[in-house]
């Protein structure tokens, strides 16, 4: 049964190939159903597995032959099958299988329609080798590919966008600062094959543990680095300045890649490596607080943000933060829990976000994703709304829907283990309440404010489907690890190992959801006949005082441009001017000197044979006299 | 020791040469075209079978007479490079001849030239070893005038054999300085009996003149320019991939013998290496036509090999000489190559409109979107030319660098840093001209342009394909350098 693991990786590939031969000479919905199918076909796969761990939980690790040796470095190409990385791989294919469908509807009529498709199946399948890869070496390979598949699609539309390079500029944004990760990633995969001889999980893990004392500086500095990749790849502080400004990339392609599956590799490749990581006490408590922070700091500036899109990005870095405290927390099956319940909740509200700009767009407006040009869509668009408010709902944590239950375990660890990060976390959740309500508000309710909002008709069926099938997932996904059941705990509890699963707190699930009410509560009050006369706000009900500043998170940028960018211009300015004075110089002064020995010696060229002969002799002359006084 | 494989070598293409034009004159025209391929895949024959028996240690030999000729490695490296472009030459010529009369002279002298090159790199006595030198280039001078109804092709004629002929009127005159000085012309016993007396150092100063001028050493270098670029197409490669390099063995011959002469051979090869390369390659920078700035490139690459050789002297080390006979080996295929696709693009873009006009490097503008295996080709060729890896010219250039900067004597390590520098400056003019070559605006030359025939492109691909071979497994021929080398350095003793 596990030996059929390497299919999940043919299939998308398989796609990939077709389209890459075919696509463009196909009609339209060909690609994208063809990539849909290889997708489809790869969750097929992947159920097998999870059936096949159902009665052999151990897992397996299948190797296919050998891919580097040199010295003692032997990375095999074999992927490992466990509950994790089954885990994984049915989000990863599930979701993105939704998503292809959805995908067919969304890009209709694009020219480029075969291009997205094959950039999709790759995302696939790199995703897949990444959580599959059983060793660090391969799963960087997978790292790498899907920062190349986000790379490509963010920019997908590259001439569009402010002056027409603003999305071009926007996917190296993201490249860049995911390569600033990558770099910590590579030096730790260095530092551990420096100190253990290996790269492979298992041989990693157990020598770890044999060689490194707890708290060892070298553990710690292994961990941190692996952490600087964790902040790159899921937008984590600091490195998370490039996830809002990924959503210029199709709102699929932010579905998928920018919410669902490629931030969440670091969640992953936390879980994966936390042996490691319980060696470092130190780094456990820097993973709690950064994503404690950035949990509330992402929530507090998603509540400012006016482009709907932007709304979901933020919300997306604060969700990853909850995530990464909880791994840094230890609560490991909390954070993969909530790594699926987002997920499907996300990914719906992207894809129903998407629709609605696919529905404004059906009413003239082009690309319009400003919400104070929305409002009243909730007539126009029922579905979307119907759905929206599900994912809303989920997203803010109200019980019984599955945001609820994930995002109380985190909870649960935060309160048990440090209550600074609790309370970090319990005012991000509040947050996290109050900009969905926002949104909700500012979108569906009231009037429409715009021509393209009054006019805006509803999805197709092809989009809206999936977002209903999302919208159950969104409502019961909860069930995977209910409280006093917990099958996702049982069943990660094989590969991880957890600490005693902690009893369902009362006290704390009231308090966070009277919390998610009122923080909707207040949302509803200020946001439901539209945004005010002026924003960004200000007044007695604003809780934070330096709002302003938050509300569009340029500072974020503006900070990098005076720290970062404005001293490394100056320093390659410098460095023209002296590259001018030296070099420049040098080089003139080489080629005039070429060029005059040339002309100079071009004057001995006469053709004049008489003088050519004379030559001769004269050379006979001198050569003599040379030999002579030698 | 008689071995007959080895006297056909020599004697095959000699022999034959007659024979090609009675064919040509009596029977069609295209017969003597066939005999004279069918002779060379002969000679291969006879050359492999050699190869085949060549041990390593003292070659077979055949006397005529008081004439003895030996086979070592000089001469199977020799008759490598001289029978593959014969060869290539012979299969690629029939389209730039098309119409014109005489061509039986042609093959026969293209064989006889080739004959006399083998023969040359044989000779163990000093006389015959200027006998086949005259050999050769008599064939030489009268294949570089073949456009004979072309006044400047009759110019660069007549100063190749004016400059040739005083050339080997100062050679003859060091075998009568030596022979009255030693009493004896066999080279191996002149090595023993030379000394440092100044009618000794007069006839090493006559040798190295008047060969110098053959191999085009600076400043005896005047009549190359034109002598390579007014030729045929084929011819220039034969000269400058074969003939000169056999004026160079000839030399070596002569040094190798009157080693005991002067302490300073190894300083004045160096000397001479130097100047070579710089004046070849600052005389190469300003030129507008293609064949004239490959004729100087040579000029260059000659002085590549003496700085080789000059190390190998100078140091008594193996590495510097087997770097130079190398890199003779490869700049036969880089410089043989390069000229067959002038002298293509020339045919494409003139000769097959019938205008006879040199090729200047503009109108070679987009010539490579035009005639892809040709530019692709010629990449090739200026790259390996130019050093750059992994290609032929690299890897040859690379041990003449190598061999110097082994010794660790800061003057050869000067000289081997001098030769990188030079080839950096090369490139100054390869690259600008593949520039023009893959130009996107076609000059109206190309846009007129006929295409080539296969005869013309099968040698093209050939010698394309030896040249990314012999980088990618540059030691194919190490043992045959190596014979070579210890041939030359251990002469006699």
């Amino acid at each position: 049964m596990f030996a059929l693991v390497p299919l999940l990786l043919i299939f998308p590939l398989a796609g990939l190939l077709l389209n890459l031969l075919t696509g463009r000479r196909w009609r339209e919905p060909a690609a994208g159903v063809v990539a849909t199918v290889a997708t489809g076909l790869a969750f097929g796969v992947a159920v097998l597995l999870l059936v096949g761990l159902r009665s052999e939980p151990a897992g397996a690790i299948i190797t296919l032959g050998r891919w580097l040796q040199v010295g003692t470095l032997d990375i095999p190409i074999a992927f490992q099958v466990d509950t994790l990385s089954v885990t994984m791989a049915l989000v990863v294919t599930g979701v993105g299988t939704l998503i292809h469908i959805y995908a067919i509807g969304y890009m209709q009529g694009d020219p480029d329609f075969s291009r997205f498709f094959i950039y999709l199946n790759l995302f696939i399948a790199a995703m897949l080798l990444l959580v599959l890869a059983d060793n660090f070496l391969l799963l960087f390979v997978g790292w790498e590919g899907v920062g190349l598949c986000s790379y490509l699609l963010i920019s997908f539309w590259f001439d569009r966008g402010e002056g027409g390079t603003a999305n071009a500029s926007a996917g190296r944004k993201a490249f860049i600062a995911n390569r600033v990760g990558d770099f910590g990633l590579i030096m730790a995969m260095i530092l551990l094959f420096w100190q253990l001889g290996t790269l492979s999980f298992r041989e990693v893990f157990a020598r770890a543990e044999a060689t490194f004392s707890v708290g060892e500086p070298m553990v710690v500095a292994i961990t941190l680095l692996l952490l600087l990749g964790v902040t790159g790849k899921s937008a984590q502080i600091p490195l998370f300045i490039w996830l809002p400004d990924a959503m210029a990339g199709p709102t699929p392609v932010s579905a998928l890649i920018h919410a669902a599956t490629m931030v969440t590799a670091g969640i992953y490749l936390m879980a994966r490596a936390q042996l490691l990581f319980a060696l470092a006490p130190q780094t456990q408590l820097a993973v709690a607080l950064v994503g404690g922070a950035t949990a509330l700091l992402a929530a507090l500036v998603a509540g400012g943000q006016v482009d709907i899109k932007r709304v979901l990005a933020y919300s997306t870095i604060s969700q990853l933060g909850f995530m990464v405290a909880a791994a840094g927390l230890g609560a490991y099956t909390a954070a993969l829990f909530h790594l699926v319940t987002h997920a499907c909740f996300k990914a719906l509200l992207f894809l129903s976000a998407g629709s609605v700009i696919h529905g404004l767009a059906h009413g003239g407006g082009h690309d319009m994703q400003d919400m104070r040009q929305m409002g009243g869509l909730r007539q126009r668009m029922p579905v979307t709304f119907a759905v929206y408010l599900v994912g809303a709902l989920a997203l803010a944590g109200l019980p019984p829907l599955a945001g609820f239950f994930s995002k109380d375990e985190i909870l649960a660890a935060a309160w048990a283990e440090n209550a600074p990060v609790f309370y970090l976390l319990l005012l991000a959740a509040f947050g996290t309440a109050y900009y969905m309500g926002r949104q909700i508000c500012l979108v569906f309710l009231g009037e429409g404010r715009s021509e393209p909002a009054k006019r805006a008709a509803e999805s197709p069926r092809l989009m809206t489907l999936p977002l209903i099938a999302l919208a159950l997932l969104a409502t019961f996904a909860g069930l995977l690890n209910l409280p006093g059941w917990l099958p996702l705990g049982h069943w990660l509890g094989e590969t991880l190992a957890e600490s005693e699963h902690l009893p369902f707190n009362w006290g704390l699930a009231g308090t966070a959801t009277l919390l998610a009410l009122l923080g909707g509560g207040l949302a509803y009050r200020r946001y439901r006949l539209g945004p005010p006369a002026a924003e960004p706000l200000s007044g007695w009900e604003e809780f934070v005082a330096w709002w302003l500043i938050l509300t569009t998170g340029r500072w974020i940028d503006d900070l990098t441009e005076e720290f970062v960018r404005e001293p490394y211009r100056r320093f390659s300015r410098w460095l023209v001017r002296a590259d001018g004075a030296v070099f420049h110089w040098l080089e003139g002064g080489l080629a005039a000197g070429v060029r005059g020995g040339a002309g100079w010696l071009r004057q001995g060229q006469t053709g004049q044979l008489n003088w050519n002969v004379l030559g001769i002799v004269l050379s006979l002359v001198l050569l003599l006299l040379l030999l002579r006084w030698a | 020791m008689s071995d007959p494989t080895f006297f056909w070598l020599i004697w095959l293409p000699l022999l034959a040469a007659p024979l090609v034009y009675l064919v040509g004159r009596l029977l069609p025209e295209w017969l003597c075209r066939w005999l004279a391929l069918a002779v060379c895949l002969l000679a291969w024959v006879a050359l492999g079978l050699t190869w085949a028996g060549w041990t390593g240690a003292s070659g077979p030999q055949f006397a005529l007479g008081e004439v003895t000729l030996r086979l070592d490695g000089v001469t199977l490296l020799l008759a490598l490079v001289s029978l593959s472009l014969t060869t290539l030459v012979i299969l690629y010529s029939p389209a730039t001849l098309a119409g014109l009369p005489g061509q039986e002279k042609y093959y026969a002298l293209l064989l006889a030239l080739c004959g006399s090159m083998i023969g040359l790199s044989s000779a163990t006595d000093l006389f015959n070893l200027w006998l086949w030198f005259e050999a050769t280039a008599l064939a030489s001078y009268l294949l570089v005038a073949f456009y004979r109804q072309q006044p400047a092709s009759l110019e660069a004629g007549l100063k190749y054999l004016v400059q040739g002929v005083a050339g080997s009127v100062l050679v003859l005159f060091g075998v009568a300085v030596v022979l009255a000085a030693t009493g004896s012309l066999v080279l191996a016993e002149i090595r023993v009996a030379a000394s440092s007396t100044p009618v000794m150092l007069a006839a090493a100063a006559l040798f190295v003149t008047g060969f110098g001028v053959k191999i085009a050493i600076v400043p005896l270098h005047t009549w190359l320019p034109d002598a390579h670029s007014q030729a045929p197409s084929g011819i220039s490669a034969m000269l400058s991939g074969a003939v000169i390099e056999a004026g160079l063995v000839a030399l070596l011959r002569v040094v190798a013998a009157l080693a005991g002469v002067t302490a300073s051979w190894g300083l004045l090869l160096l000397g001479l290496g130097a100047i070579n390369m710089l004046v070849g390659n600052l005389l190469a920078l300003p030129q507008t036509q293609l064949k004239r700035l490959l004729a100087f490139s040579s000029i260059s690459h000659v002085g590549v090999m003496l700085t080789g050789i000059g190390t190998a002297v100078y140091s008594g080390e193996l590495l510097g000489m087997q770097g130079a006979l190398f890199h003779l080996l490869t700049h036969g295929l880089m410089k043989g190559l390069a000229f067959l696709i002038a002298g293509a693009l020339l045919y494409g873009l003139h000769q097959a409109q019938d205008e006879h006009a040199p090729l200047t490097i503009e109108e070679m503008s987009g010539a490579g979107w035009r005639y892809p295996l040709a530019g692709l080709a010629l990449a090739v060729a200026l790259l390996s030319l130019g050093g750059v890896p992994p290609l032929a010219g690299f890897m040859s250039k690379w041990q003449v660098l190598l061999a110097g900067l082994a010794t660790g004597r800061s003057l050869l390590i000067g000289a081997a840093l001098f030769t990188a520098f030079n080839s950096l400056l090369s490139l100054a003019y390869y690259i600008p001209l593949l520039g023009i070559v893959y130009r996107r605006e076609p000059s109206a030359a190309v846009q007129a342009a006929r295409p080539l025939p296969a005869t013309m492109q099968l040698p093209i691909a050939i010698l394309m394909l030896a040249i990314v071979l012999v980088g990618l497994w540059p030691d194919l021929f190490s043992g045959l350098t190596q014979d070579a080398g210890l041939a030359l350095l251990a002469l006699g003793s």
